[in-house]
């Protein structure tokens, strides 16, 4: 949602300071589409995503008041969005460490170059990949977190981090090659 | 070859999800609305006081109620105490005391009491009581004849002047005054001195009798009450459709002075308002298409105002001034929106088409319960038009609650004007 004219984002994010509900509103429906983003890259599904984005942004309401209005706001929405899916995977504790990956089903006709995938195809892509890998792999590679960072939010080994990437990235290689010679 | 594949895929996700456009976004916030705003629990200290100031309240002004009849009770002991030195002393007293534990007796009839002393001291004590049965208490002593011939001037020494009684009948003959005096006599019944002397000693008896009478009603300090109010509420932005609203509770008015009373209770007040900011109402949500939103706000209160009354006739009508707090037992507020333009463009409809479609928010309902506290909610002024009903008050009361505080702290700082009717026990005159 593009915000109302002589509305700047650092002016929205000033008015949410004082919790008037409808600029909280405003500021949801703006930054939405990029908070879901990131929520489904890191989910199994469409609503666990929201769920992580509403919590994620339930949040960012409790915090905003701390928030610099000077900085940009995304990094610091990613964060929030990036920590809250972990927590929720934390506490259902669906992490399957130890699951190797199958091979990837049809991704898409379209997706036989990667400049043609779309944002269901890359989801399709990462629903095939174990949990841990997922995760790592958007930790890494999507998101700018070394491996020691990783190794500290997931509670693994900075080593486990760099296996499950490598593990993550052979395998959707394996399965966007896989579909190329389908083409 | 795969650091570059790598780099592709990672551009690629990157742009795709970076660049993400959820078409969900209001069925988003409208779930997310289910859980924001938490309810806000961390206020309880603020409950605990509150009710504890209401309880302070409750208790003061039953005390206060309570000790009002104690003056009656108070007299009551002095006379036995006094009645008792005299009966220990010398049994001249003992003409005293049988005619006081006679009135008891006699109560609702005038009555003639005769008595005489057994040591030789000649008395008699003819006295005329009428039995009172208003609360006014108001005390009529017909006649008072005597003539005490004393033969014995130490006892009649000891004797006092003059000895006021109030006897508190039993609950069927309400309550009885009376006054006995006993004037001491050097001559025999019959001296010209002596009825001069009791002519002076009634006087003095009156003069002593009617103030008494007086102070007992003037005692009463703390005069309780019930009310019940009809009103309008108002608020900042413009107001439209508005019901009439009810309340109701207690009131305690505390005597401070002579035409100045603390007033105070506790009551439930039900508000409700639809109102259209006046502010910010109207909101794009795409360029050129716009919506408004208007509120309706019910809430119910418990409120604990706090004025002074100050009389401005002989009737006891007054003018009152305050301020009242004010615990929130339920909020509900609704922000419902409408379109401005009529007709408004989904963002993804090709309009060349000349597909239109509406597109407004949902509801915002927000409910909370017991959930907010305000000390000092509104300046409360009124006027009062009393009119008395035997010994109590009714009292036309019409009233405006103007809220100081206003904006973000109070999203709903309504006021309200509209007519209390009391009813004030025991205030009349």
């Amino acid at each position: 949602m593009q915000l109302p004219p002589g509305i700047t984002e650092q002016g929205l994010i000033r008015q949410c300071k004082n919790g008037d509900l409808k600029y909280l509103e405003m500021l949801y429906k703006h930054f939405y589409g990029y908070a879901m983003g990131i929520g489904l890259r890191y989910s199994n599904n469409r609503d666990d995503a929201l769920e992580v984005v509403n919590d994620a942004f339930i949040k960012a309401f409790g915090e905003i008041k701390t928030f610099d209005a000077e900085k940009p706001f995304k990094p610091w929405l990613r964060r929030i969005v990036v920590n809250t899916a972990i927590d929720k995977q934390r506490k259902e504790k669906k992490h399957a460490w130890d699951v190797d990956l199958a091979h990837a089903e049809d991704i898409g006709k379209q997706a036989s170059a990667i400049e043609q995938l779309n944002a269901a195809d890359i989801l399709k892509l990462m629903d095939r990949l174990p949990q841990a890998q997922r995760m790592v792999f958007n930790l890494y590679e999507i998101d700018g977190y070394n491996h020691d960072e990783i190794a500290a939010m997931l509670g693994i080994t900075a080593s486990s981090s760099r296996v499950y990437l490598g593990r993550a990235k052979e395998k959707l290689r394996e399965a966007i090659r896989h579909e190329e010679k389908q083409q | 070859m795969s650091e570059e594949f790598d780099k592709k895929l990672r551009d690629r996700i990157t742009n795709v999800f970076d660049n993400y456009e959820g078409s969900s976004a209001d069925a988003g916030w409208a779930l997310l609305r289910e859980k924001y705003p938490e309810k806000d629990n961390k206020r309880p200290w603020a409950w605990w006081w509150f009710g504890v100031a209401a309880g302070l309240l409750l208790i003061a002004g039953t005390a206060f109620w309570l000790t009002d009849k104690t003056p009656n009770a108070a007299v009551k002991p002095l006379v036995s105490a006094q009645t008792k030195k005299q009966t220990d002393d010398n049994a001249a007293a003992n003409t005293i005391t049988p005619v006081a534990q006679q009135q008891t007796i006699v109560s609702n009839q005038k009555s003639t009491i005769q008595a005489a002393s057994a040591v030789g001291v000649s008395g008699r004590v003819t006295k005329e009581v009428k039995n009172q049965t208003s609360h006014s208490e108001e005390i009529t002593q017909q006649s008072i004849t005597k003539a005490v011939a004393n033969r014995n001037p130490e006892i009649a020494s000891q004797v006092p002047q003059s000895i006021p009684v109030a006897i508190q009948d039993s609950r069927n003959l309400k309550k009885t005054m009376a006054v006995v005096t006993v004037v001491k006599s050097n001559n025999s019944t019959g001296d010209s001195s002596a009825t001069k002397k009791d002519t002076a000693a009634k006087k003095a008896i009156l003069a002593k009798t009617t103030p008494k009478a007086k102070v007992k009603y003037e005692g009463k300090k703390v005069f309780l009450g019930v009310f019940a109010s009809a009103y309008y509420n108002f608020h900042d932005d413009f107001v439209q459709n508005n019901p009439i609203n009810v309340g109701g509770g207690v009131s305690a008015d505390i005597r401070l002075s002579d035409g100045v009373k603390l007033s105070t209770g506790l009551g439930v007040f039900q508000n409700s308002a639809n109102y259209y900011p006046s502010t910010a109402v109207y909101q794009p949500i795409y360029y050129s298409n716009y919506y408004g939103s208007y509120f309706t706000a019910k809430l119910l209160t418990l409120e604990l105002p706090v004025s002074l009354k100050v009389n401005i006739t002989k009737r006891g009508d007054y003018l009152a001034g305050g301020f009242s707090s004010a615990a929130y037992i339920t909020e509900n507020y609704r922000q419902t929106y409408y379109p401005i333009n009529i007709i408004v463009y989904l963002p993804n409809t090709p309009n060349s088409g000349g597909y239109l479609n509406y597109y407004l928010p949902p509801d915002n309902i927000t409910q909370k319960h017991f959930n907010t506290l305000i000390w000092g909610k509104s300046l409360d002024l009124a006027a009062g038009i009393v009119y008395p009903l035997g010994n109590n008050q009714i009292v036309f009361e019409p009233f405006l609650k103007y809220p100081f505080n206003r904006g973000n702290e109070n999203p709903f700082a309504y006021g309200s004007a509209g007519l209390n009717l009391r009813f004030t026990f025991g205030s009349g005159k």
